[in-house]
């Protein structure tokens, strides 16, 4: 005979104010099997939990029903209860009468009556229950680190110092992202490349960190705490081991294309590093544009190579490595704002992205830092435009949160190298961070002009005199609700931060959800921003949203905080709630093979049958669900289970 | 890959005699050790499949005898799950092909291990119907049959009519997927027609001797008129589940005559579970459980889940249907299982793009994962 004790939790009043928890008890004490009943006003405090341990003892109850929030906030919380009472934790069932009840009717009888419907089935389930063992596998404790940007190159570090060796990819042939980049950093203008370098110095030299550049993950198997990860290495067609990064291959190659890293403002050539500072500081060759691979002549670069590092042949090859967590750093794409036709970039020569702008700004850049026009001139007036492409229904609704502050520091550092204008075409200023409001207020008394209105369009018919050769910015001065038009020569679009292109792909090989606006999506918005739905797998930095860099730092070092928790203690819980598979009833039809995630299912030939390997098994039930003889079934999740509690919820 | 050949029909003999010739043949002189076929057993009416190892031993062959005794997919597979240590070749219908084939996706039969005979299909007649006519005409031997299928498309004065499922079957050739197919329509009366349409295939009309002939010339239009006139027949019937049947009251009604004998799911060929979900325990409720559902209701049929077990059975093979029919002729209550069956599984299988039992390489719906599935095209 069961002895089931049933717990309600008014949760202040966001269960009690809806529903009649006295009553509720009361209705309790009535279902079979049920010893003891009781409300309380927080059942998850320390006086709710303790209440039941005392019942348990007390009353020798073995089955416990809490009605309360959602099982994803308090389920651990009241397995953890039972288990330190001596029964099993899996002989816990929680009815969700908030999330699902009181918070969703308006009608409070309603809410009663399926108040009391939802308890009765977990009554009827928990009886149900079986024990389930507990069980930990080890923890592989390397971490992969995906993506070179100043998410993963800060994740890394941490976890290096921590002392746990990390495989870190970069696409690229160098690390440092897009942040590598960037003239100066708002608000604080220190320069990007002065406080990047020297983390990418310390993460290319570091000890515990392999750098796999040139290259990006090919498949990950496994599960948390042991992942199998094969990454493929693109062929460079340079020997990086003989190479010494002298550079006199890159003086030689007679070949020249617009650069990427300068954002077309600049020349590189097919055989390049992305620019001086490169971590690893070595070349590749961008067969594409290689006179060799295409012409079948020149090897102007192997004829200087004194290391004889020059190796036409090589080809991609794959590296499998093991580890035990992993973090997704994969970064942002700059929104293409040719698409804004109004906006005419692409159309006029002097509508620019940010990222041009910044590769203007930069001492090192195609320009040596001078803010100039096409035709070499310096501008006499700049238009800024805030928000293209973000807070846009046809584009992103979403605030990409970094643009109003670069265009702030875009505004100061116009007004300090050039003697031009700055106008702000803004629908609101957010400056929301640390020392961000203060300076706002500097660069509006370093004299930018801030026009509330988002700009309609750019052209270049100039009406009057001032406007004739000029491109004149469209716009209502929504404050004074005055048309304008502001003849410019320069106009930085700030366009929106959206997902990478291939964000659909790597969702799928990590395992990752994606949210709405398609970047990846956190396990808890506000309590779990950094874990992912997959266990054992973190997401760091502007891939989970847009973000500025100390937002991104401070996201990577929490990414570094999980992977590294998990290797240190070594041992990881898994799923209890795994599936088996009775093979008395298993036909071998290897359906379920098929269609594990987690590739945890092997065929055994001899008894043809199917074996579920219950420490591969993440327990999503899709075996269960497939298999018609009902052979496979998922612990905890048996049919048994599920239909004894639809039963109870249809019958009163 | 592809030859023809033609077996002249011997004078006096006919089709059939010349039909039971070609399997001594295979058996003797065609590498094959063991020949699965219909015949006739002896002092029996009814045709049934055998497994003929010894060529004296088929006397009673009839490949076009009407009538399906069950659908031979299943024995197929039986025969294939395991290497079955000798060369076995079976004569089957298309949907016993396709039925086949699906079960070799499920993993329960091996089609490397064996050579396929596919017959065109003039259609089949109820079994008891069947087993009547012939008890009737004794001096019945197929021939009539196959002749006045030809000639007008119609079985026979006096004969019994096809079946639904034969009726509305718009796949009644071997479409590429048996080794070697044996034409019965649009050819010439006079002659045997076969045609290889594997490596497996042309090795045995070598090695029989037979030489490469001509294609008919009126095959594809038969084929194609026949097919036409099927799917038209089909799309008929399909108006008239929809409406007469299907609706949720209409289905009630329809299975309320459903005796629980499961004879629908034993005779399935896609139904391959060991042991069906319906017996084991998972689906038993506790007895004060009836008590109480028949307390809330006034009143409840007993047993309860009539319409549960025909929904799981479709959801469980509705995508791999062939529309053999054995359902509907297994049904002693004559619920048109078959008929809703076939109507269901031609939506499911029409949201994957996908026929049971055409190419192995397609993967069954169920058991893979596109991206775009169930999205519109």
């Amino acid at each position: 005979m069961r002895r089931i004790g049933v717990y309600i939790c008014h949760c202040g009043t966001n269960i009690a104010g809806k529903i009649d928890v006295e009553k509720l008890a009361e209705y309790a004490r009535g279902l079979p099997y049920v010893a003891v009943a009781r409300d309380y006003r927080f059942m998850c405090s320390e006086p709710g939990q303790e209440q039941i341990r005392k019942d348990i003892r007390e009353h020798g109850l073995d089955r416990v029903v809490v009605a309360a929030c959602s099982p994803r906030m308090h389920e651990q919380t009241f397995r953890k209860v039972c288990q330190e009472s001596g029964i099993n934790p899996y002989f816990l069932q929680i009815a969700n009468i908030r999330e699902q009840c009181s918070w969703v009717s308006e009608d409070p009888a309603g809410a009663m009556h399926k108040a009391m419907d939802l308890l009765r089935a977990a009554v009827e389930r928990v009886v149900r229950h079986r024990p389930l063992p507990s069980q930990e596998v080890r923890v592989h404790p390397d971490v992969l680190v995906v993506g070179g940007g100043i998410a993963g190159i800060q994740a890394a570090l941490d976890i290096a110092e921590g002392g746990h060796r990390v495989h870190l990819v970069e696409r690229l042939q160098s690390i440092g992202g897009h942040m590598a980049q960037l003239d100066k950093t708002f608000p604080t203008l220190d320069c990007s490349a002065c406080i990047l370098t020297p983390k990418m110095v310390a993460a290319g030299t570091h000890p515990l960190i392999t750098l796999h550049t040139y290259s990006e993950v090919a498949d990950v198997s496994g599960f948390v705490g042991n992942f199998r990860v094969t990454i493929r290495h693109k062929a460079t067609y340079v020997d990086h081991k003989r190479c010494t990064g002298c550079g006199i291959c890159q003086q030689k190659c007679p070949k020249r294309v617009p650069s990427e890293y300068e954002e077309g403002l600049g020349l590189r050539k097919a055989i390049y590093t992305l620019f001086p500072q490169a971590v690893p500081n070595k070349p590749v060759i961008d067969r594409q544009n290689c006179i060799y691979f295409t012409k079948g002549r020149c090897r102007a670069c192997e004829k200087f190579c004194e290391m004889k590092a020059i190796d036409f042949h090589q080809e991609d090859w794959e590296e499998v490595v093991d580890v035990g967590s992993i973090i997704v750093a994969t970064g942002y794409d700059l929104m293409d704002p040719s698409v804004m036709e109004l906006y005419g970039y692409g159309r006029y020569p002097n509508v620019i992205t940010p990222l041009q702008f910044e590769r203007m700004a930069s001492a090192a850049g195609p320009t040596g830092g001078r803010i100039l026009l096409k035709d070499g001139k310096e501008p006499k007036d700049v238009a800024i435009l805030h928000c293209v492409g973000s807070r846009d229904k046809n584009y992103h609704e979403y605030c990409s949160r970094v643009c109003c502050m670069y265009a702030l520091k875009f505004a100061h550092l116009i007004r300090e190298r050039t003697s031009a204008n700055v106008f702000h075409f803004y629908m609101d200023m957010r400056c929301f961070g640390k020392g961000y409001e203060e300076f706002y207020e500097r660069v509006q008394s370093e004299g930018a002009i801030l026009i509330r209105g988002k700009a309609a369009r750019i052209t270049d018919e100039g009406l009057a005199s001032e406007e004739e050769g000029r491109l004149v910015v469209h716009a209502e001065d929504t404050l004074s609700g005055e048309s304008l038009r502001v003849p410019v020569d320069l106009v930085i679009l700030a366009t929106a931060m959206e997902p990478r292109s291939d964000a659909e792909d790597v969702a799928r090989a990590f395992r990752l959800g994606r949210s709405r606006d398609g970047f990846f999506l956190e396990q808890h918005p506000k309590l779990a921003p950094v874990s992912t739905a997959s266990a054992g797998i973190f997401l760091a930095g502007t891939c989970q949203g847009p973000k500025d860099i100390p937002d991104t730092v401070a996201h990577a070092s929490a990414a570094a905080a999980k992977s590294l928790s998990l290797a240190s203690r070594g041992m990881v819980e898994v799923e209890s709630m795994v599936s088996e598979i009775d093979p008395e009833l298993c036909a071998g039809c290897r359906t379920c093979v098929a269609l594990c995630p987690a590739e945890a299912i092997e065929y055994l030939p001899r008894l043809r049958v199917s074996r579920i390997q219950a420490a591969l098994c993440q327990g999503c039930g899709a075996c269960a669900a497939a298999c018609p003889s009902g052979a496979a079934q998922l612990k905890h999740f048996t049919s048994d289970q599920i239909l004894s509690e639809i039963d109870a919820l249809m019958g009163a | 890959m592809t030859m023809h050949a033609a077996l002249i029909i011997d004078s006096g003999g006919g089709w059939i005699e010349t039909f039971r010739n070609l399997c001594r043949r295979i058996l003797e002189e065609g590498g094959v050790d063991a020949l699965l076929v219909p015949q006739h057993l002896p002092r029996s009416p009814m045709v049934q499949y055998t497994l003929v190892r010894d060529a004296e031993r088929l006397e009673g062959v009839n490949p076009v005898a009407p009538v399906l005794p069950l659908n031979g997919g299943t024995l197929a597979a039986r025969l294939t799950r395991e290497d079955p240590g000798a060369r076995v070749a079976a004569l089957l219908r298309p949907c016993e092909i396709r039925a086949f084939l699906e079960l070799v996706k499920l993993h329960q039969g091996e089609r490397q291990r064996i050579l396929l005979l596919g017959i065109d299909c003039l259609g089949t007649f109820e079994p008891p119907e069947f087993q009547d006519w012939v008890k009737e005409n004794s001096s019945w031997d197929g021939e009539a049959f196959l002749r006045s299928m030809r000639d007008s498309g119609r079985p026979p004065e006096g004969a019994p009519a096809l079946r639904s499922s034969c009726q509305v079957c718009e796949h009644p050739t071997p479409e590429g997927a048996a080794d070697v197919e044996v034409w019965l329509l649009g050819t010439d009366p006079d002659r045997l027609l076969l045609h290889s349409t594997t490596e497996e295939g042309d090795r045995l009309l070598k090695g029989l001797g037979l030489d490469p002939g001509e294609p008919p010339k009126g095959r594809q239009k038969a084929v194609t008129s026949l097919e036409e006139q099927r799917r038209e027949a089909r799309d008929q019937l399909f108006r008239d589940v929809s409406s007469r049947l299907l609706p949720l009251e209409k289905i009630l009604e329809t299975l309320s005559s459903c005796i629980h004998c499961q004879n629908c799911r034993d005779v399935c060929p896609i139904c391959y579970c060991k042991s069906c979900v319906f017996q084991g325990p998972s689906l038993d409720h506790p007895s004060a459980q009836y008590l109480r559902w028949a307390g809330r209701k006034g009143a409840i049929k007993m047993p309860t889940e009539t319409l549960f077990f025909h929904l799981t059975r479709m959801a469980h093979m509705s995508t791999s249907c062939v529309g053999c029919g054995q359902c509907s002729s297994a049904c002693p209550m004559g619920i048109p299982v078959a008929d809703i069956f076939r109507f269901v599984g031609h939506r499911t299988q029409s949201l994957f793009q996908y026929v049971p039992g055409r190419d192995l390489e397609e993967p069954l719906p169920l058991a893979t994962f596109r991206e775009d599935e169930l999205s519109p095209p």
